[in-house]
């Protein structure tokens, strides 16, 4: 089920906030999560209901293997076996679904044989439950974890807010929340940030991120024609439809979590203010960066330290660890690439190479360093990689983007004027497509040099909600909800 | 030692790695509080208080260490 669907909105989530607040008011606190986890594993099963069994394999088997940590906790090598065997069934389970179709197709062209492709369908979430998991068996293994109730670990990893795209919660993060009774009651202030973190999520899903996909998806579609204004252009489009996607999913995720009277972790924290790359990877996707700092770079770094091989580390695991990242995201050489550039990036900012202040320029390199890997990032194969990079950076001038600002016109809001504007000249039709364009970037850079929608949320909080916001807010949101016509579904839900 | 002695051993290896000597560690300063805190300044922090104090952390308690504190607290434990 999608966050931004009218079955969501308007029927699952009120019915799953009126079973839980019921059973809570009666006190019926352990009917309340088992009620709770029931319905996160309808809303997964609602995807595809044979991707349930996935989802509760996995669950079942990560919570035997805590429970045997717990069993042969005295042992001395007992713990250190089961934790190989956790990582290798959550490795091996996502391996499975994600790279078994890659390796064959490039066994098939390093070899020149012909193994037939599986078509493996990637089950939905998998990469943020697995990455989930991992972290629990890790911090078991660390004895930083205790061992859970069935129930308290269930809800963990099916609560639905977080399981299809993250943030990537850990477990003390959301258990001892689910423990403690006094969050059961209902909280009026919690539940009215929770709808107002859903609601601008959803402003930023529907109206911004989805608009700009009109531009980004007919610009790899004609990626032939792809000339170096137009090139740039969807880089930066898809750049800043990513950042609305995603970080609009998150926001509602969080909203959501609030309406429970729960917090999740903050993902995103403006990170196109960044001037560095370790910068930026503190402000995007957070959750995912603490996952690789906490259980891959450092310890691999305290090893090279320890070793005292601290400078070969310093360059060495940053590749390693955002190949992991690039992986992670994808089973294709693109995402390869990208791994390996970010990796370049963070050991460019983090060995300081050039000690620059904060400036304009600081922030102009970096934020165009993220534009160009995001084309990278965005491409299907090598070969639109390819494409779009040769336009990007050999200069070719086709008069394409004006085609490509035409896309937009694609908008229902701009149905009738584009209509009424074909009718009467084409010319006419592209100049107001361009003029259109212009003015919503000019909306887009306010916006992302703006507060984030954590900060508009505190500064609104201070103020009591002042009423143009509430009119805003109220009025961006129906705009938001009766757009919801087509089907979208989120750019993360990919990886 | 005491913990004030073993606070103003961390403070002085803070100082180095820093390489800036108005740098006062308190119990609650954590790594949003030092602009050039990152993770890997973080494991030099680490291996440089196990060198001094001839210790060694097991890799749930680098995961675990929130603050200068909880830091001081482990060293304790282990001297």
């Amino acid at each position: 089920m999608l966050f931004n669907s009218q079955i969501f909105i308007f029927l699952f989530l009120p019915a799953v906030l009126i079973g839980w607040y019921t059973c809570n008011h009666f006190k019926l606190y352990k009917t309340a999560m088992t009620f709770l986890t029931v319905m996160s594993l309808v809303f997964y099963a609602y995807y595809n209901v044979s991707y349930l069994f996935i989802i509760l394999g996995s669950m079942i088997g990560n919570f035997l293997i805590s429970y045997l940590m717990k069993r042969f906790d005295t042992s001395k090598w007992v713990p250190k076996l089961l934790f190989f065997i956790g990582l290798t069934f959550n490795i091996g389970l996502l391996g499975y679904y994600k790279y078994v179709d890659f390796t064959i197709a490039n066994i098939n062209f390093l070899f020149g044989t012909d193994f037939a492709l599986k078509y493996i369908v990637l089950p939905l979430g998998i990469s943020f439950f697995t990455l989930q998991q991992i972290s629990f068996i890790i911090d078991r293994y660390w004895k930083t974890a205790p061992h859970y109730g069935i129930l308290e670990y269930f809800g963990f990893v099916s609560f639905f807010p977080q399981l299809i795209a993250g943030p990537i919660v850990l477990h003390n993060e959301i258990i001892p929340q689910f423990n403690d009774l006094t969050k059961r009651k209902f909280d009026v202030a919690y539940f009215s940030d929770g709808i107002i973190l859903f609601s601008v999520g959803l402003i930023k899903k529907v109206l911004l991120a989805d608009s700009l996909a009109l531009i980004v998806n007919y610009g790899f579609e004609k990626i032939y024609w792809i000339d170096t204004p137009s090139a740039w252009f969807v880089a930066l489009c898809y750049a800043i439809e990513l950042y609305f996607d995603f970080s609009g999913y998150c926001d509602m995720a969080s909203g959501i979590a609030k309406m429970f009277n729960f917090d999740l972790p903050a993902n995103f924290k403006s990170p196109y203010k960044s001037h560095n790359m370790t910068e930026y990877w503190r402000r995007w996707h957070y959750t995912l960066t603490r996952f690789l700092t906490t259980y891959i770079f450092t310890p691999l770094t305290l090893t090279g330290v320890r070793k005292g091989k601290a400078k070969l580390f310093s360059y060495l695991v940053p590749m390693v660890v955002f190949l992991i990242s690039g992986f992670w995201h994808g089973a294709s050489w693109t995402f390869v690439i990208w791994g390996i550039l970010h990796g370049i990036g963070i050991i460019w900012s983090e060995r300081k190479f050039w000690k620059l202040k904060k400036s304009w320029f600081t922030w102009a390199s970096t934020f165009t360093f993220v534009v160009i890997t995001a084309a990278i990032f965005r491409s299907e194969t090598l070969d639109n990689m390819i494409r779009i990079l040769k336009a990007m950076f050999i200069p070719s001038f086709a008069g394409f983007i004006r085609e490509l600002s035409g896309a937009i016109m694609e908008l229902p809001e701009l149905y009738v004027v584009g209509t009424f504007l074909k009718m009467r000249d084409m010319n006419y039709y592209y100049i107001f497509a361009m003029v259109f364009m212009a003015l919503f970037y000019i909306l887009l850079i306010f916006i992302l040099k703006g507060k984030n929608s954590n900060e508009i949320l505190k500064a609104q909080k201070a103020k009591g909600y002042t009423t143009k916001f509430t009119i805003l807010l109220g009025f961006l949101t129906v705009w938001a909800i009766v757009s919801l016509t087509q089907v979208s579904t989120f750019l993360y839900f990919n990886f | 030692m005491t913990r004030e002695e073993i606070l103003k051993q961390v403070n002085t290896i803070f100082c180095e790695i820093f390489d800036d000597d108005s740098i006062v560690l308190q119990n609650e300063t954590t790594s949003a509080d030092i602009d050039d805190w990152d993770s890997l300044i973080h494991v030099t922090i680490i291996v440089a208080i196990e060198q001094k104090f001839g210790i060694h952390f097991t890799m749930g308690e680098v995961a675990s260490m929130k603050n200068v504190g909880a830091m001081i607290d482990l060293i304790m434990e282990r001297i």
